[in-house]
């Protein structure tokens, strides 16, 4: 669906017949599998896709200014380095935390709710900052590179 | 072409959702809340398709040529996996604290999200993870190691896949695409065959055959327009 997705983006004649085409194929494939969890991806997804090509449709608006605001878009940035870094931080957090609140759930949840959000968002934003930022920049300026050289190699073939 | 700067805020949002989805089975919340946290499968579902996008998008940009693709992909993917797999390794035998949480009963889903583990096989499970070969294997030939030491990293296998799989069908032709269908068909049969030990897990680009069959579907019409 998300390959299908680039011709919608770059607005390629056909690219909506498409991609509802194959949207009905993931549908159907979804819907093998029996849950609503699985169904909803392509749903989502072709709402999300509407609502970057077609923002000024009724009900889009809102969705669109969401999306496209500074924090969701930062969000967004970090989102890598978020999906990732969590899982270790919480395991930390919940042995050190366990342990203070000896068997209280309900302090236990209040330490809990603002510590597994607040550390993995600062962890995200240090790794993104030092570490993944710099490393796309260098990905870009190698890829750059190699791409130039290919060109070169395939106009001198040619 | 245009900036895709909403689909940034949808990736945003969805590792937020993962995020309270990972958060809120440790804390004591109403059951509501706890449910509607609860399809973080179904964010990283998402995520797949968004990469499906992205990573097309990536491999026009770099002419079809693997080597300018596959850098950008590593600098995308490695410096943050490996700072995180380190931490990740080095926590991996520390308690989750269980014991001193009543409130979580022995089939909740905070035990299948934080594990107390050590494999065996450590070192060639760590060279799996290192090599994004993790979702290769079905449990009868290595029993968990997809999940192991860092949960999050199942779906960066899937993404290697992908993007190996993108690359051959970019350079060849589109007879291979009926090869790529003809795996996925074997892919659901053998999952609706085998027994399950012989299973793959979700890490494993063929059980996500809707993957397949949308290259299929899409990919031939969008690399020959773009390419040319």
């Amino acid at each position: 669906l998300g390959v299908a997705s680039v011709a919608v983006v770059r607005s390629e004649s056909g690219a909506l017949t498409r991609y509802t085409l194959v949207l009905i194929a993931s549908l159907a494939i979804c819907a093998v599998e029996g849950s609503l969890g699985k169904i909803l991806p392509p749903l989502a997804w072709t709402f999300c896709l509407a609502v970057q090509m077609r923002p000024d449709l009724i009900g889009l608006r809102q969705a669109n200014a969401l999306l496209r605001s500074g924090q969701a878009r930062y969000l967004g940035t970090i989102s890598y380095c978020l999906y990732l870094v969590n899982e270790p931080i919480h395991k930390v957090i919940g042995q050190v935390l366990s342990r203070f609140a000896n068997g209280d759930g309900r302090l236990f949840t209040v330490l809990w709710i603002p510590l597994s959000i607040g550390l993995p968002f600062l962890a995200a934003m240090w790794l993104h900052t030092y570490l993944e930022a710099p490393a796309l920049r260098w990905g870009r300026e190698v890829a750059w590179r190699l791409s130039d050289r290919t060109a070169v190699s395939v106009h001198a073939r040619g | 072409m245009k900036r895709l700067d909403s689909l940034d805020g949808v990736r945003g949002l969805l590792a937020l959702y993962v995020l309270l989805g990972h958060m809120a089975p440790f804390a004591v919340l109403p059951d509501w809340i706890r449910a509607a946290a609860s399809h973080g499968g179904a964010a990283v579902d998402i995520f797949f398709v968004l990469s499906g996008l992205v990573i097309t998008q990536s491999l026009l940009r770099a002419g079809g040529h693997a080597a300018p693709f596959l850098v950008a992909r590593f600098a995308r993917i490695f410096p943050v996996f490996l700072a995180v797999f380190a931490v990740a390794i080095v926590v991996a035998p520390w308690s989750c604290g269980f014991e001193q949480m009543p409130w979580i009963g022995s089939d909740d889903a905070a035990r299948t999200i934080c594990v107390k583990s050590w494999p065996g096989a450590w070192l060639p499970e760590i060279a799996a993870h290192l090599t994004m070969t993790h979702g290769l294997f079905p449990n009868a030939i290595w029993p968990g190691v997809w999940l192991s030491f860092l949960g999050a990293a199942w779906s960066l296998s899937d993404e290697w896949q992908f993007y190996l799989l993108a690359l051959l069908v970019a350079g060849q032709s589109r007879r291979l695409c009926w090869v790529l269908l003809g795996l996925a068909v074997v892919g659901t049969a053998w999952r609706l065959t085998m027994p399950v030990p012989w299973q793959f897990s979700r890490a494993f680009l063929p059980n996500k055959g809707h993957f397949l069959h949308w290259v299929w579907q899409a990919w031939p019409w969008s690399a020959r327009k773009a390419v040319r």
